[in-house]
């Protein structure tokens, strides 16, 4: 199928019969790129409307696409095109599109598999194309200038060398920092009746919640504080380490002095580890925090505090934690946890972080989700059907609000209906119908507000307060040869001295382990590009 | 004699125990499965116990109401069938061929074949192979490439060379020819060594997935096991791919997704105890004389 797209096509925009073209997909390349490739010139992304092109479309899949679904068909009928939906397991991903890759196959639209983390790699692999500002801004002027005006350096995170390599995306909900939950009645339980707001009453808050038997079951089998609380104390000295439950968590660099430096090896950061070690000792951290609070199944579940072991977290986001909504949204944890007890569902208590020497500090997301669509280096050769693409993205994700709903959720009063309070709901018939490929053909951007009740209700929780955001928002060019020896490097030093393993003075020389092995360079890295940023 | 002394019965006493602790350990989480499979799913999790408190053939009728489990299911037993019949037929035609002691250059072609057991193509030349004759999305390319295996060819061959030649040569005597000979005495004589092969490789493609995700793009291909992948890791592969986790309202289906483990792996354990004798036995013969 992939060939015969490209015999037709380079029969198009080269405007001759090659046959041999047919025969190998990478022989074409010096033969075809004759009069397309001149930079800007945004005429040769015209697509041609007498052709039908054929696209290998590559979504982020959670259950597998059908090649006759519903909405794969709507926009194949739509723009005239024939999608060739590429089910790639999400979860094995960066092994089974290597092995792709290295067969010379590449997916036209990538929608999953090129991050932050993987884009210089498949960069030097040569597999994708790079992509000109100019021809984005004519070919997709709606989604062009609505991601450029929510976020100016949106494009900045797609690039390598300075050339952008795909089409970053960008998520509304990240604008609300990580969780704090208190159960309620163990605060009332142990005499405390206003939610925590210092460091000095957190630490009361969470040395009760070990020693005075919180929920009054005569053991004791409580414990303050697990690992996703830790970030947290963290934030009230002023610097996040991004050693927490959530990997993605792990790399967070702050401006300090006008220079950019990594929160692990600050000295405040030395601070915070002398209070969690003491902690430890009382008895106050769980010993289990090395392994975190989830033993398995959805990522976002806290199993210590849903079966009562912790009285307080930070573990997933705050949707997680949400009670049911108006639309029916609800929290996973909150789920688990009325299944259990309503009471206690009822009593959890959403609070801000602690205040502490260094301010009130928590990670949240930048809108950058880390998260790049990446395009085939073979569309080089066929400027008509990257337009053609161009065009598509334009239309799902940045003409209107409508256009977008119907890509996320499918044709509305067919597949959803809005009811009376202005709420989408999925229309029974469709609603456990996941191969369908809605969701599949829209970036995610976050120029529609699409989450409005839940958004609310994150302000209405105080979830907007106490944010502090990576300052890096670009992949450095060594920081794929360092930062996974990097990160064990903090997290061995973080626990060892957390658990007394070594004493609270080893930070010192775990900061110059860190340094040497490739910190500096990266710390230089990071500062050059922060010096290219307009401020 | 039996040995009576007190040494040795508390070896054995500890050898019962020990047994009895390893046997309720591997139980463990299969039991906690099956009751978390017939637990309705207003249950809490972390209320789940070995016995469960409330019971619920739901979660199995969703499961299996799902056209995509089914279409795996088919898949898969398809895929089970054909290569395990494909491959104990030329498994035991090259064996029979490898036994025979007047086959010229016996020896070197059995280094040549045990040599494949060493050193093997790798990854991405088998993918690229099954990609260019074509196999893709088909059945085929989850049958041929492991059609025959090395090791088990070698069992084979040892087993049908434990067998007296003198057999052999009576039906060579009645008029048989080697064709003849192969399905009226070898093949009769060869049911333990057949039988362990074919629940070898039963189970093996049965269970095998990783093969069905590098070549199946089309979700009516993809075989139970990958179905099954798909189903338990949907929730917990965000936190596993480092990347910012993916905005959702993710309910939490354990209970489905302990009936779908207990659904794929069933049929095959069903399978266990028709085959078990033979199979010690096929082993064993295969493996004495080397």
């Amino acid at each position: 199928m992939k060939r015969k797209a490209f015999g037709w096509s380079s029969l198009f925009c080269a405007g001759m019969v090659l046959m041999a073209s047919c025969s190998s997909q990478s022989g074409n390349t010096s033969e075809d790129n004759g009069e397309a490739s001149a930079p800007g010139d945004v005429t040769a992304y015209e697509p041609d409307s007498s052709t039908t092109y054929e696209i290998d479309w590559m979504p982020y899949i959670t259950e597998p696409i059908d090649q006759d679904g519903k909405m794969v068909t709507y926009y194949e009928d739509k723009f005239n095109v024939d999608f060739n939906m590429v089910n790639v397991d999400h979860a094995n991903i960066q092994e089974l599109l290597n092995l792709k890759f290295a067969s010379g196959e590449i997916p036209d639209v990538m929608l999953d598999g090129v991050s932050s983390d993987t884009i210089q790699q498949l960069v030097k692999q040569g597999v994708l194309l790079s992509l000109d500002e100019e021809v984005l801004k004519e070919t997709m002027p709606d989604l062009y200038s609505k991601a450029t005006e929510l976020n100016p350096n949106w494009l900045e995170f797609a690039k390598v060398d300075d050339k952008i390599y795909g089409l970053p995306e960008m998520r509304d909900v990240y604008k609300y920092r990580t969780t704090i939950v208190w159960r309620g009645d163990w605060l009332e339980n142990v005499g405390i009746n206003k939610t925590p707001e210092t460091l000095e009453e957190f630490e009361e808050a969470l040395y009760k919640f070990t020693f005075e038997d919180p929920d009054q079951n005569g053991e004791d089998d409580t414990y303050g504080i697990s690992l996703s609380g830790i970030p947290a104390i963290f934030g009230a000295f002023g610097y996040l380490p991004g050693y927490g439950p959530h990997d993605w968590q792990d790399w967070f660099w702050q401006e300090r002095d006008g220079e950019m430096v990594f929160g692990a090896i600050q000295p405040e950061a030395k601070e915070a580890l002398a209070l969690l070690n003491k902690w430890y000792e009382d008895g106050v951290l769980d010993p289990e925090f090395i392994t975190g609070e989830n033993t398995g199944g959805y990522w976002a579940l806290s199993h210590a505090f849903i079966n009562g072991k912790i009285g307080f977290t930070g573990h997933g986001q705050y949707y997680h934690w949400n009670d049911e909504l108006k639309n029916g949204d609800i929290g996973a944890n909150y789920d688990e946890i009325q299944k259990i007890s309503q009471e206690v569902a009822d009593s959890l208590v959403h609070g801000l972080p602690p205040k502490g020497p260094g301010g009130m500090n928590l990670f949240a997301p930048n809108m950058l989700s880390g998260k790049i669509v990446g395009f085939s280096r073979y569309l080089e050769e066929e400027p008509q059907k990257l337009g053609k693409i161009f065009e598509i993205l334009n239309h799902t994700s940045g003409t209107t609000k409508e256009n977008n709903i119907e890509a996320v959720m499918g044709i509305e009063g067919e597949m959803w209906e809005e009811n009376e309070d202005g709420i989408r709901k999925m229309l029974p018939e469709w609603e456990d119908v996941m191969d369908t490929g809605a969701g599949k053909f829209n970036l995610e951007l976050g120029v529609f507000d699409l989450y409005e009740i839940r958004g609310d209700w994150a302000v209405e929780h105080g979830y907007d307060k106490g944010t502090l955001r990576n300052a890096l928002f670009k992949p450095l060019p060594s920081e794929s040869t360092y930062r996974e020896e990097l990160t064990k490097i903090r997290d061995e030093a973080y626990i060892s001295m957390i658990t007394g393993d070594q004493p609270i003075d080893a930070f010192d020389q775990f900061v110059e382990q860190w340094m040497n092995a490739g910190g500096d360079i990266l710390t230089k890295e990071a500062n050059e590009w922060y010096a290219t940023l307009e401020k | 004699m039996k040995e009576t002394s007190l040494g040795s019965r508390i070896f054995d006493f500890a050898n019962i125990l020990f047994m009895i602790i390893l046997c309720c350990s591997t139980l463990y989480p299969f039991l906690y499965l099956l009751s978390m499979s017939l637990s309705p799913s207003t249950v809490s999790f972390a209320q789940i116990r070995i016995i469960p408190e409330a019971l619920t053939l739901e979660n199995y009728q969703q499961v299996l109401g799902y056209d995509y489990v089914i279409r795996g299911f088919i898949n898969s037993l398809i895929r089970t069938i054909l290569g395990t019949i494909l491959m104990v037929a030329f498994t035991v035609a090259a064996a029979f061929v490898l036994a025979k002691k007047q086959f010229p250059h016996r020896r070197f072609w059995t280094m040549f074949i045990v040599m494949t057991m060493f050193f093997s193509g790798g990854l991405i030349p088998s993918y690229l192979l099954v990609k260019d004759l074509h196999l893709m999305n088909t059945v085929w390319a989850l049958v041929l490439p492991g059609l025959v295996n090395a090791f088990q060819l070698i069992i084979a061959r040892n087993f049908m060379m434990s067998l007296p030649e003198e057999l052999e040569e009576a039906a060579k005597m009645d008029g048989a020819n080697e064709i003849k000979i192969l399905i009226k005495v070898i093949i009769p004589l060869s049911m333990p060594i057949i039988a362990t092969l074919a629940l070898w490789n039963a189970v093996g493609h049965w269970n095998q997935w990783f093969d069905s995700l590098i070549y199946m793009t089309d979700r009516d291909n993809d075989v139970l096991q990958v179905v099954m992948r798909r189903i338990v890791l949907q929730g917990n592969m965000e936190a596993m791919n480092g990347m910012m986790p993916q905005d959702s309202s993710n309910i939490n289906p354990e209970t489905l997704k302990a009936a779908t483990v207990m659904v794929t792996t069933l049929p095959i354990i069903c399978v266990y105890p028709f085959v078990q004798k033979y199979f010690v036995k096929g082993m064993m013969i295969g493996s004495v004389k080397g």
